[in-house]
């Protein structure tokens, strides 16, 4: 077990460091009572409040959590990739380094290298401007002093790996040459050229159809089984999740409601709101109606007193006050040893089956 | 069955190739040779990945776009042609709801005004108590028809541009992609919505999708298209228990199941 | 992409056809009768008919529009013996008050309106690039200010007044630079450069206010763009990624600045007037005042020639910037 990190004000940060018991090695990420907060022309707004959380090597992490969740604020300040309008604290521990206490300086030769993303739009995310081969090339040259022929060699076999095929002559095209679905891994190409120990994925199948989906999901878990990486994968969709997370944490108005392994999370959900989830979640099975989760998502704009899921919760009224007036903090779940949720009806309880 | 309410007839649309400094594209085969029938009050989901041609065929129903070949009839009416008035009775009778509700709402009007639009248009009576009563239907609040779109959340958008679809009281609507823009757990209460008001009204509803899951809850039929062609339609429990086509089995075996105990990918360790 | 071009040429000739004729008719249906300039006061009637024949004003205005036409391609002569004046071809028309055909009289004057429009062009380019996405980096803080500040004053400000503010100052109070007039190239380069120092900036600054403005907020685009911050993803430094957020604002720009550049070629008027500088603004200027039709249609149509040819020139530089429009 890993020592707690530092037990701050914030809710979400009393069990500091969420171990796997299989897993005694150090994570090489870890985040530790993130938060964030932008510079809004009516004050500040909170983004991420008190995000703890770490991913082993070889293990696929996902961040589940809808629009204003802060899920893709926790990926941004884990590369350190923020705007200047946004204030980050807390501890982003790549590989040991705290990459929020260092310089901009330091940072960016551990960009790449150690730790990379790749985002939702690959068509936005490359630069229409240069071929394929150079983006990878340059990326790869940021790190590894070596000339260009070496460097294009790297980048046809890094194409070739995400599955490109006849990489020897694509390795030359534009990004608006490609389908979607190449662009797509061709971004991957980009990120992991270096050979990163962490990357971040935010909603990288979101845009794609369900076919490409399972390609590059595959990839994305090929490449984290054959290279050791970490992946973190940001996602509202659970299905996605279901069949590639080995941890999963749920976010909902900047913070951390529940986390702990697949099996956790969808055998035995703790939070309302991930149940809620669950059920509205459209399937291939269910006919008929879902089960809506009434309202509308909560967001730093817009953050309910005490628990900030309190207005759309089905058990709000059970509890009674608690539930308007004091935040629920992330405990273990008795019996488990590394499943939490941050409930106050679920505290000495189950949830009864939706 | 009954007489349809629309029908397309071997309807196909082609996009003519663009002139550019360096050489013409080629031209486009959206749509080739589909016909496809919704009877009154029957709702119909029209899947597909992206250029398989669902939207552009959506299009073609709506006579946003016109058909290369092939004709559009609406209550018996062929609609392929009309002009002025008769389009008019038409776009009466048949609305639609868009993809994107940050897009699609004007953001200089009120909410009021974007829904008596469609009322203005059709020289139909636009009082208080008829916008009341729209905006409750779509389960919003009287009091949210003087707020200006910027003011709502998607899926409070999403709810007023079904308001609006239903302003004129269509006898079909057509929604493109209605819930593909929004949170999952906004999305249950869009397509429940769209469900009730189809049992209230007897609406009927042509619901284009790229998720297959999405639309199970709500279709009656599913038609599934692939490259511009319809490659398999039918009854909503034979597409999901028993594909026929080969393509329309590749897409549900590639929706994710959220159920970690059938995935394919090994399960981390238990202690 | 020649078959491109050749249809684009063909498309452009079509179109200058139709703005000739627009321009013909326009200008010769108005009230100001050519002839009767030319004649003189008095004007005995049989004079009046000698000069509408010579000058080929006695037929009707479609066949007039013919013989202009015929006259770009194989030139054309007015009148007979004596008196008759040859306009080579291309014949852009004919002054009879200078007695010289207007393809010489633009032809003469064009170094002129080209010293001052390339400079002014490179000028405001120039500024208007370094400001531009200076002020985008520097977004909300007083660099930023600054060069909004003033392109906006700029922009508000007419160039004929910033001509004559910048001669009182740098001419007469600070006397650095000389106030008017214009030497030829070849005759003194140093002369030259110096004479068009005042005009460059006058003309720069008023169009860098606007590629500054537009530079900014493309540059602003660029920065929150997704493939910068990839690229910052993969490990690469704020410096490299400013650099190519630089290069995405040239796309844009060669548009603007293509057009510009064509617009600043067919003449700068009150530039060249404050200046007295003769170039081909003051050249329609003053065919305007004197009712030379001649001249008027022909700088009118010399314009119209260089920006189609501009818009052409940025269609196929702006295909070789981005690689997006070269293959449909």
């Amino acid at each position: 077990m890993v020592e707690l990190g530092k037990n701050g004000e914030h809710g979400g940060s009393r069990h500091a460091v969420h171990t796997s018991p299989l897993l005694d090695q150090q994570p090489v990420l870890s985040l530790r009572d993130l938060q964030v907060t932008f510079r809004g022309t009516s004050g500040p707004v909170p983004a991420v409040n008190g995000v703890t959380l770490e991913a082993h090597a070889g293990q696929v992490v996902a961040i589940v959590g809808e629009s204003g969740s802060g899920k893709s604020a926790t990926a941004l300040a884990s590369m350190g990739l923020l705007p200047d309008s946004a204030t980050v604290t807390g501890s982003v521990l790549v590989e040991g380094t705290d990459l929020n206490a260092i310089p901009e300086k330091q940072r960016v030769p551990l960009r790449g290298s150690s730790i990379a993303m790749i985002f939702q739009d690959a068509l936005a995310a490359l630069n229409p401007y240069r071929t394929v081969g150079r983006q990878i090339i340059d990326a790869y040259r940021l790190h590894h002093d070596v000339d260009k022929r070496t460097a294009r060699e790297r980048a046809v076999e890094v194409l070739d790996r995400v599955g490109i095929r006849d990489a020897t002559r694509r390795v030359d095209d534009y990004p608006h040459e490609f389908s979607g679905g190449m662009r797509q891994r061709a971004m991957i190409a980009m990120a992991v050229v270096n050979d990163p120990t962490i990357l971040i994925a935010d909603e990288p199948t979101t845009a794609l159809d369900v076919t490409v989906q399972r390609q590059v999901l595959d990839l994305l878990t090929g490449l984290t089984d054959d290279l050791g990486m970490a992946l973190v994968l940001i996602t509202h969709d659970l299905g996605v999740v279901a069949e590639v997370a080995d941890q999963i944490a749920v976010m909902y108005a900047g913070r951390i409601v529940e986390s702990g392994s697949v099996l956790d999370i969808f055998d035995h959900p703790a939070h309302p709101y991930t149940q809620a989830l669950l059920g509205a979640t459209p399937n291939l099975e269910t006919s008929g109606r879902l089960a809506a989760i009434p309202g509308v998502p909560a967001s730093g704009t817009n953050l309910p007193s005490g628990c900030p899921f309190h207005p759309r919760c089905a058990f709000a009224a059970e509890v009674g006050e608690a539930c308007r007036t004091k935040r629920p903090v992330l405990e273990l779940r008795p019996g488990t040893p590394a499943h939490r949720a941050a409930c106050h009806f679920t505290t000495d309880r189950e949830l009864p089956d939706a | 069955m009954p007489e349809p309410l629309l029908s397309l007839q071997h309807v196909s649309k082609t996009f003519r190739g663009r002139a550019t400094p360096f050489g013409s594209s080629e031209a486009k085969h959206a749509v080739q040779d589909v016909s496809l029938d919704i009877a009154p009050g029957e709702t119909v989901a029209l899947v597909g990945e992206s250029g398989s041609g669902k939207s552009t065929l959506s299009r073609v129903a709506l006579r946003l776009t016109d058909a290369t070949a092939g004709r559009v009839l609406f209550d018996g009416t062929d609609v392929t042609q009309l002009r002025g008035r008769g389009l008019r009775a038409l776009r009466r009778e048949l609305s639609v709801v868009f993809q994107d509700p940050y897009t699609s709402l004007n953001p200089r009007q009120t909410v009021a005004r974007i829904l008596t639009g469609p009322l203005r248009n059709h020289g139909l009576p636009r009082d208080q108590k008829v916008l009341d009563e729209l905006i409750t239907s779509v389960g919003l609040e009287p009091e949210h028809l003087n707020r200006y779109p910027h003011q709502f959340s998607g899926g409070q958008r999403q709810r007023i541009g079904i308001a609006r679809a239903l302003a004129t009281q269509p006898r079909m609507i057509i929604a493109d992609e209605p819930v593909s823009a929004l949170d999952v757990s906004i999305r249950a209460q869009i397509l429940n919505l769209l469900g009730d008001l189809r049992d209230e009204r007897g609406l009927a509803l042509l619901v284009v999708s790229h998720d297959l899951a999405v639309v199970r809850g709500i279709a009656d039929r599913v038609a599934v298209m692939q490259d511009g062609r319809l490659v398999e339609s039918g009854p909503v429990e034979q597409i999901y228990a028993d594909p026929k086509d080969p393509y329309t089995r590749s897409l549900l075996d590639a929706v994710p199941v959220p159920d970690p105990h059938r995935r394919s990918r090994p399960l981390p360790p238990t202690e | 992409m020649t078959s491109y071009i050749a249809r684009r040429l063909v498309v452009s000739l079509l179109v200058l056809l139709a703005i000739s004729f627009c321009v013909f008719m326009l200008f010769y249906s108005g009230p100001s009768d050519p002839a009767r300039v030319m004649c003189g006061k008095p004007c005995q009637p049989e004079r009046l008919t000698q000069v509408k024949h010579f000058m080929g004003t006695d037929k009707n205005a479609f066949v007039q529009w013919l013989d202009f036409l015929k006259g770009l391609f194989v030139g054309r002569t007015y009148g007979t013996g004596a008196e008759a004046a040859h306009c080579s071809a291309p014949c852009f028309g004919f002054s009879f008050d200078q007695r010289q055909s207007v393809t010489n009289l633009i032809w003469s004057r064009l170094p002129v309106t080209a010293s001052l429009a390339l400079g002014g062009a490179a000028v405001s380019l120039l500024v208007g690039m370094t400001l531009g996405p200076l002020a985008a980096i520097f977004r909300g803080r007083w660099p930023d200010a600054l060069v909004r500040g003033g392109s906006l004053f700029l922009v508000a400000t007419p160039a004929y007044l910033l001509g004559l503010l910048g001669i009182l100052l740098f001419g007469f109070q600070l006397n650095v630079v000389p106030v008017s007039g214009y030497v030829a190239l070849t005759d003194s380069p140093v002369d030259w450069a110096w004479h068009l120092v005042l005009p460059w900036c006058v003309i720069g600054l008023i169009n860098a206010a606007g590629y500054a403005r537009f530079a900014r907020n493309q540059m602003l685009d660029e920065l929150g763009s997704d493939h910068l911050l990839a690229q910052r993803a993969t490990g690469a430094p704020k410096r490299t990624v400013r650099r190519a957020a630089r290069r995405g604002v040239w796309v844009p720009i060669t548009t603007l600045f293509g057009l510009d550049l064509a617009m600043l070629l067919s003449g700068s008027i009150f530039t060249e007037r404050v200046f007295s500088m003769h170039g081909i603004g003051d050249l329609l200027i003053g065919g305007v005042s004197s009712h030379d039709l001649g001249i008027v249609v022909g700088t009118a149509l010399f314009g119209a020639a260089l920006i189609i040819v501009g818009n052409l020139v940025v269609d196929i530089v702006q295909g070789s910037i981005d690689p997006r429009v070269r293959r449909g």
